[in-house]
């Protein structure tokens, strides 16, 4: 294909998100399901949610409530923080997060851990195992842009750290504006898509407990 | 193995790319195995309705449609006689056009097409899905209903877009469903004079060895005539070449699905 300038491997993976997104819905075997969703109208861009979300220094990190809330973001409006990784967006909702630390430290490297697998970091007091995103979510696909990760966006009370080139925004999200995933045995750490950004949303509890399960 | 499982043989005729001679290819092979006194379904999921048009049938005031299958529970039976021995058609409504914006991509909705066909496939030996030249969900129902896909393609360049596309739906298809699905690019409106043919057949080749077949449907203008006709290509013009093409395209299906069928 010729390079006119109108292409991009971001909207390529991001489209292909979308119609995958689509099949899976179309192909869901529980017609019933969407009956629930709430219907709301898409609040306004927020965006110094941003801001306070890229310093947690001097800050306690938020603890989650007893109980799991996996499913319970999905069905009211939610911030999600957009973030990139070999300038393909993602979407993270911002609940599920405990915060992003600048990468600046020195992570320790492991022995005979997983290439992606990246190391310790040491964030206050404690250590945040530290994965490669790109490797981790995005494994075999080809990248015209190098990623240089920035940040490392904490989750799963601070146990797991995911790299990012940058952080791009935190904006409201309202759950018909997710092609939710119907079934997950591929990808459980992809939730859907957020049609408006053709960026996937991340599930990061699905995403933590595939983490923990690959690290015991 | 389709999802139907059983009874009838079950062949969507597919492309995301249009004017690569579907409803032909559909309405050829359907013709040709009526002649053999194989009982044949024809179902037109495009909303030009062009396969419903062929049989002579007004698209625009027909009491029944692919559309009733989507609108109503439990779907009424939409299959109308045509003028045509052996074979009855679904006919396609221009309000199938509107199907997708009405459905917004609800859950199960690609299954409606395979839930139905488990029905009435005892009924006949052979189901033909004639689909329109883009992703949605008539063409989601098709291809997932299916034994087998059939991706006619014209030999020019633009095409091969059309079958790369294709070929990363199906992926895409494939992976929701966890199960293989079998295609074949159909090489059509084949001109041995132009250089753009020869060439463009060739990098079909190149690039879909496997899922490609080794012949080609020639331009015909025969084919033209036979819609114009209202009959199927090999009613109309049986010696005709491109006809005797089809006739040689639908014997390696079949001995392609013979071969798959033999137990190992």
């Amino acid at each position: 294909m010729r390079d006119t300038g109108v292409n991009s491997p971001a909207m390529a993976d991001a489209g292909r998100l979308v119609v995958q997104s689509y099949l899976d819905r179309l192909l869901a075997d529980n017609p019933g399901a969407d009956a629930e969703v709430v219907q709301v109208p898409a609040p306004a861009i927020c965006a110094d949610a941003a801001d306070a979300l890229t310093d947690v220094s001097g800050t306690d990190t938020p603890t989650m409530p007893a109980g799991d809330r996996d499913e319970e973001w999905r069905a009211k409006p939610f911030q999600a923080l957009l973030f990139q990784v070999h300038a393909v967006q993602f979407a993270a909702p911002l609940i599920r997060l405990q915060g992003v630390v600048p990468w600046s430290e020195e992570i320790a490297d492991l022995p005979e851990t997983p290439d992606w697998f990246l190391g310790l970091l040491a964030c206050r007091d404690h250590n945040v195992r530290v994965v490669d995103t790109a490797k981790l979510v995005m494994q075999g696909q080809k990248f015209d842009v190098e990623s240089s990760p920035g940040h490392i966006i904490l989750l799963d009370k601070g146990r797991w750290g995911m790299t990012c080139d940058g952080l791009n925004e935190v904006v409201n999200v309202a759950p018909q504006s997710v092609q939710w995933r119907a079934r997950k045995a591929n990808r459980p750490w992809l939730a859907g898509t957020l049609r408006e950004k053709l960026c996937a949303v991340l599930d990061v509890g699905a995403l933590a407990r595939m983490l923990e399960r690959a690290s015991a | 193995m389709s999802l139907v499982a059983q009874g009838a043989r079950i062949w969507a005729v597919a492309n995301q790319k249009g004017g690569v001679a579907k409803t032909t290819t559909a309405l050829a092979l359907g013709g040709l195995l009526s002649e053999s006194q194989q009982r044949v379904l024809l179902i037109d999921l495009d909303p030009h309705a062009s396969m419903t048009s062929y049989a002579g049938i007004d698209p625009d005031s027909v009491n029944t449609s692919v559309y009733a299958l989507f609108d109503e529970s439990p779907p009424g039976d939409p299959i109308c006689a045509t003028p045509w021995a052996g074979i009855d058609l679904v006919p396609a409504a221009p309000a199938l056009a509107t199907l997708d914006r009405r459905l917004n991509g609800g859950r199960g909705q690609g299954l409606v097409l395979t839930r139905w066909l488990r029905g009435v496939c005892n009924r006949y030996d052979y189901v033909f899905m004639d689909c329109a030249p883009m992703l949605g969900v008539l063409m989601v129902n098709a291809l997932v209903a299916s034994d087998q896909v059939l991706l006619p393609t014209q030999t020019e360049f633009l095409s091969i877009n059309g079958v790369r596309r294709m070929a990363r739906t199906i992926a895409m298809l494939e992976r929701s469903q966890q199960r293989r699905l079998s295609w074949l690019v159909v090489p059509t409106l084949y001109d041995q004079r132009t250089r753009a043919a020869t060439q463009s057949l060739q990098s079909l080749r190149d690039e879909f060895g496997h899922n490609i077949w080794d012949e080609v449907i020639p331009v015909d203008t025969k084919l033209r005539d036979a819609s114009r006709a209202g009959l199927p290509p090999s009613a109309y013009a049986p010696r005709t070449r491109s006809v005797l093409a089809y006739r040689k395209l639908l014997d390696y299906l079949l001995a392609s699905e013979r071969i798959c069928e033999t137990p190992a």
